[in-house]
């Protein structure tokens, strides 16, 4: 039996889950993140990457799929390396398919 | 029977183990004791008009004064400067006199230790313009405020520096103490400082919105001011690097040779510097550069005095266009609450400042604030304005008063180095007597410079100096003018005090340039509001950037600090 | 000097000031929004982590993104948009409002006939919270550190104490660490977590960060950088324990310790103050004890989710649009454990039927019941599980019986086991 709290919206369940048995969710969305986090446990990730724009030093991004949790830090360091030239705007791609799992990270700002 | 047998004949009756002895026309005490109010108590018995001063060497058993704070700066930029007088300490003190000096054709140098002026005694105090009523005749305290104080609506023109007066005002909480008020009234009339009007409750509570019930008849002496006490010392100091003194910042003198009672060198992390006069204004260390310069006839007692600024907000219920307000205390309240002197005051900036106490410390440069004194200051002057509360406050600061066992200033000739003015021991009224003072210490250097040269008037003198526009102080119709010719004008960066990027850029400029983020609030206020600079920090940091070419780690709050410790884009 | 006129005058582009202007514009107002920053967003700008607009758009957008959906209706809008302009006075006139502003372009003046402060609010200060020592630089509000790190890619700190568990300084102790920085630990002087649960799981829990309840800061060491903190223990009143006192090394002190509205713009109209909310008074449209000038978002109270921000606005600017008639006030009384109640008062004129309520307790309360009742009459009840002083509750009330004879009053009561 593991207790989990539930991270998907304010309300914060307090989830039980007991092999197959899952209680304390409130809505469906708690009962997807209680299995995933007891099977593969996913997060979306937000941080910066720099950019060469004097108005936008730092571009702030996100995966736009939830990665594998012990992948995070080795994400985090990807993005380190990453500089951006272009302009870009909100849901452009900024690093595609991180790791082969199909996840991009992308922006989540414009740059003006 | 000696008068130092008598003397030392007082003391070891109250202290046996302390021996007293005479040392260049000094009384000196050495010995070990544990209690640090008994050193300053065997101190105090030590004083008498028939010696020059105290030097108390007693050791408090277990303590060991921190060292003195020096800069990390270690070069040979200075080495072998030579210059007519070297003033030592960027004070109020050390920074009028540098600017009375160079009304003189001679070459003046300021050193300070710390990377801006007036940080310690000069900033961490309540500005208050005193009228002196509290002062013993023939004390130069007295005699240098009286001075002063007529000087400062002149001054603060010329100088460019926010003066109010607004008068100060003591309460009172009894009837008995009525014929202490009109024995001050006396004082007040023949001392011709300032006048004296006697105020019953009802007027008052126009000064005071929600005036204690206990209050029951005040005083006020309508000469009593407030100044900035850290804007009128900048000012001091951009005026003499107008007229061409030099001061450099961050440099600490450690040591002298002296040659025949002749100061020819002073040592600094900078090199050595060969100044023909020195003038000694160097606050709480200043007995510590009188024995460098074997001129030694004081001994400086550090007490500490925690300020309060409150909310201007707060302003509507605590204090109404009034200067300052403190409460005659009896004895038996004075006890209560451990501290005597302050009183809640309008600062220039039409903030809030409540104090301060006064504690008496062996510790010469510790500043950090302690709850017990926030809390004592608190309840104190609660006796005044109830209605005041911990919630008000947006900052808080302690000062070190450099007190000397006689409790008098010290101005005088070296007693046995003959180049050297001592400018010591200038505590309250410290502030308010410094314009009178600076006049008279810079007569008595250049007395000592025409042995070695013609000292002339310097004709291109400007006693004027222009500080920077505190542009939302003026109407509308002057702003838009001053914006269209310099945009900057109407960039406001500080939120909570209206402050532009124009006038950050202004203090930049300013002669004497300190691009640090407390150079810079020093000077405009930037920061100083009720957000103490969460939102315009990063913004003001932009904007030295900009216009100093420094990187982001390179710039500090106030010296050798950083804000940022790495940056990510190359 | 520059010369403005407009129906609605907008203060602050954060969420509540862009959705109040563009639900105004949406009603066929004219609206002029002025912010002093560079560009529209507010504070949203810096907040890059997910989990903005749950309630509102049923997804999980960052800070930006959220921003910019309201933004790019805006700018697409009839809005009049003032950027890094800053409102120096306002007055009351006779029609309505005169605000003073200077701009890079010079100075000038906006006539409105109605007001919305959508200024947001301002984070507390070791100052305020008698922090003591000495004055060293490394010592900030999360908000900066924020501003430093997301916006500007600057580190100011390599290993930091973060005081408060208020949701910024749990977003923030996870941001340093995925940007290298050591967060020695998370102390919090009550004893529970100030911000949400899943903020706790998901930045401190994830990562190994220590929370540390009933904990705090006593005192600051450093001359110039901070070197280290003491951290203290403190009893149930929240009162140090002496001789607990631990100091740990660091070089920064990151605090998040409360948010307080921004109201000076408030003052300088004289608005009434709610002592518990810091705030103005407002009504149920968020219109002030003056006429045709509101107070909307983290301005009026500060509130745990930014899509609340949002429908403050709206409603506000909604009600804006139309011509204000007068109103007849009744004043709730609150009792029992509620900590603040908005709206504290109720325009009982008009012609509204379910209004939102906002309102916090004083405690931990595991099962309670929140009562609207008009005199002895029940208007509205509701039961509610696990209320916190840190979880903002609202609830929609039916007005539509009440009338300026009612005497309102509210209460939030624990209901004891069985």
């Amino acid at each position: 039996m593991r207790e989990l709290t539930c991270i998907v919206c304010p309300n914060s369940c307090t989830i039980t889950v007991d092999g197959d048995q899952i209680t304390g969710n409130l809505c469906n969305k708690g009962r997807d993140f209680a299995i995933s986090e007891t099977t593969n446990p996913t997060r979306t990730i937000t941080s910066t990457v720099v950019t060469t724009f004097d108005s936008c030093p730092a571009l702030s991004v996100r995966t736009d799929k939830e990665i594998a949790f012990d992948k995070i830090f080795a994400l985090i360091d990807l993005l380190k390396k990453v500089k951006v030239t272009k302009r870009v705007k909100i849901g452009d791609i900024v690093l595609a398919n991180v790791f082969n799992s199909g996840v991009n990270v992308i922006a989540t700002k414009n740059i003006e | 029977m000696t008068r130092i047998d008598r003397i030392a004949k007082k003391i070891n009756r109250v202290y046996p183990h302390i021996v007293v002895s005479e040392k260049d026309g000094c009384v000196r005490l050495t010995g070990e004791m544990d209690r640090w109010d008994d050193v300053l108590s065997a101190g105090k018995m030590a004083v008498s008009g028939h010696f020059f001063g105290v030097l108390n060497d007693i050791k408090l058993a277990g303590f060991t004064q921190p060292p003195i704070k020096r800069p990390v700066l270690d070069d040979d930029r200075y080495d072998g400067a030579v210059c007519d007088v070297l003033v030592i300490g960027g004070g109020v003190i050390g920074c009028s006199i540098a600017r009375e000096l160079t009304r003189y054709n001679i070459k003046v140098i300021l050193v300070e230790k710390q990377s801006d002026v007036a940080t310690m005694q000069s900033a961490r105090n309540d500005g208050a313009i005193h009228v002196g009523i509290d002062l013993p005749n023939k004390t130069k305290k007295l005699h240098y405020l009286a001075r002063s104080n007529c000087m400062y609506e002149q001054l603060s023109a010329q100088l460019d520096f926010p003066f109010t007066r607004h008068g100060q005002y003591v309460l009172s909480t009894s009837w008995w103490h009525l014929p202490i008020m009109l024995a001050l009234k006396v004082k007040a009339m023949r001392q011709k400082i300032t006048n004296l009007q006697f105020m019953g409750r009802r007027k008052l509570a126009g000064v005071v919105p929600n005036l204690s019930k206990n209050v029951k008849f005040g005083i006020l002496m309508d000469k009593g001011g407030c100044v900035c006490p850290y804007g009128m010392t900048i000012a001091y100091a951009d005026n003499a690097v107008q007229n061409g003194a030099k001061i450099l910042l961050n440099t600490i003198v450690t040591g002298m040779d002296v040659t025949d009672g002749v100061i020819i060198g002073v040592h600094t992390n900078r090199g050595i510097i060969k100044p023909r006069v020195v003038v000694n204004a160097a606050g709480v260390y200043a007995d510590v550069i009188a024995e460098y310069a074997q001129d030694r006839f004081y001994t400086i007692h550090p007490r500490r005095g925690t300020n309060l600024i409150l909310d201007r907000q707060s302003k509507s219920h605590i204090i109404n266009d009034a200067g300052s307000i403190s409460m005659y205390l009896s004895r038996k309240l004075r006890q209560r609450v451990h501290s005597k002197g302050g009183g809640i005051l309008q600062t220039v900036d039409d903030n809030v400042l409540v104090g301060p106490d006064s504690v008496e410390t062996p510790y010469r440069e510790d500043h950090s604030t302690t709850i017990e004194s926030i809390n004592a200051v608190m309840s104190k002057h609660a006796l005044t304005s109830p209605t005041m509360s911990n919630r008000d406050i947006i900052n808080y600061f302690t000062g070190v008063r450099s007190a000397t066992y006689e409790e008098d200033f010290v101005i005088e000739y070296g007693k046995k180095t003959t180049n050297i003015v001592h400018v010591a021991g200038i505590q309250s009224p410290g502030l308010s007597a410094a314009p009178a003072i600076a006049i008279d210490v810079s007569k008595m250097a250049v007395v000592i410079l025409t042995k070695y040269r013609i000292v002339l008037a310097n004709n291109k003198f400007n006693p004027v100096r222009k500080g920077v526009t505190n542009i939302s102080k003026l109407s509308i119709q002057e702003r838009d003018e001053l914006i269209r010719i310099n945009p900057n004008y109407g960039e406001i960066v500080c939120r909570c005090e209206g402050i532009s990027k124009g006038e950050i850029l202004d203090a930049l400029h300013l002669p004497l340039c300190v691009p640090t983020l407390d150079g810079i609030k020093r000077r405009v206020r930037a920061g100083m509001g009720r957000c103490q600079g969460a939102f315009c920090q990063p913004l003001i940091m932009d904007i030295i950037k900009e216009d100093r070419g420094l990187p982001y780690d390179r710039i500090s709050k106030k010296g050798e600090d950083r804000v940022i410790l790495s940056v990510n884009k190359e | 000097m520059q010369q403005f006129n407009t129906d609605i005058l907008v203060i602050g582009s954060g969420p509540a000031g862009l959705s109040a202007a563009n639900s105004a514009i949406s009603q066929g107002a004219t609206v002029i929004i002025v912010e002093r920053e560079r560009s529209l967003g507010g504070i949203l700008k810096q907040c890059i982590h997910d989990g903005f607009g749950l309630v509102r758009y049923g997804q999980k957008l960052t800070g930006p993104e959220y921003a910019q959906r309201d933004i790019d209706v805006l700018i697409h809008s009839s809005a009049t948009i003032l950027l890094s302009t800053f409102v120096t006075s306002i007055v009351k006139s006779e029609h309505g409002f005169i605000a003073e502003f200077v701009n890079r372009q010079g100075a000038g003046n906006i006539r409105a006939n109605k007001i919305i402060f959508a200024t947001g609010c301002r984070e507390r200060t070791s100052k305020q919270i008698l922090i003591q020592g000495t004055n060293p630089s490394g010592v900030m509000t999360a908000g900066t550190a924020q501003h430093y790190i997301n916006l500007q890619g600057l580190m100011p700190t390599k290993r930091c104490v973060i005081l408060g568990s208020g949701d910024i300084g749990l977003i923030m102790a996870r941001r340093l660490t995925l940007e290298g920085a050591k967060v020695v630990g998370v102390y919090e002087i009550k004893a529970t977590p100030s911000g949400l649960t899943r903020n706790v799981v998901q930045c401190l829990n994830d990562y190994g960060i220590p929370l540390y309840l009933s904990h705090t800061v006593t005192r600051v060491f450093g001359a110039d950088r901070l070197t280290a903190v003491e951290i203290c223990r403190v009893d149930e009143h929240m009162k140090v324990i002496p001789d607990t006192a631990e100091i740990i090394e660091c070089d920064a002190l990151i605090l998040s310790v409360g948010l307080i509205p921004e109201t000076e713009m408030h003052n300088q109209l004289s608005l009434p103050i709610d002592k518990n909310t810091s705030g103005a008074i407002v009504d149920q449209h968020f219109m002030t004890l003056m006429d045709n000038c509101y107070s909307v978002g983290n301005a009026t109270h500060v509130n745990d989710l930014v899509d609340y921000v949002s429908q403050s606005g709206e409603i506000a600017g909604k009600h804006a649009s139309c011509s204000c008639q007068p109103r007849f006030f009744v004043r709730p009384k609150l009792n029992g454990e509620l900590a603040y109640f908005i709206p504290q008062v109720i325009d009982v004129s008009s012609s509204d039927k379910d209004i939102v309520c906002y309102f916090r307790s004083k405690r931990d309360i595991k099962r309670a019941v929140i009562t609207v009742k008009d005199k002895d009459k029940i208007v509205y009840t509701k039961r509610l599980n696990n209320v916190k002083p840190t979880e903002m509750q609202r609830i929609l009330v039916d007005i539509s019986k009440l009338d300026n004879t009612s005497i309102v009053s509210v209460e939030l009561e624990e209901i004891c086991e069985n």
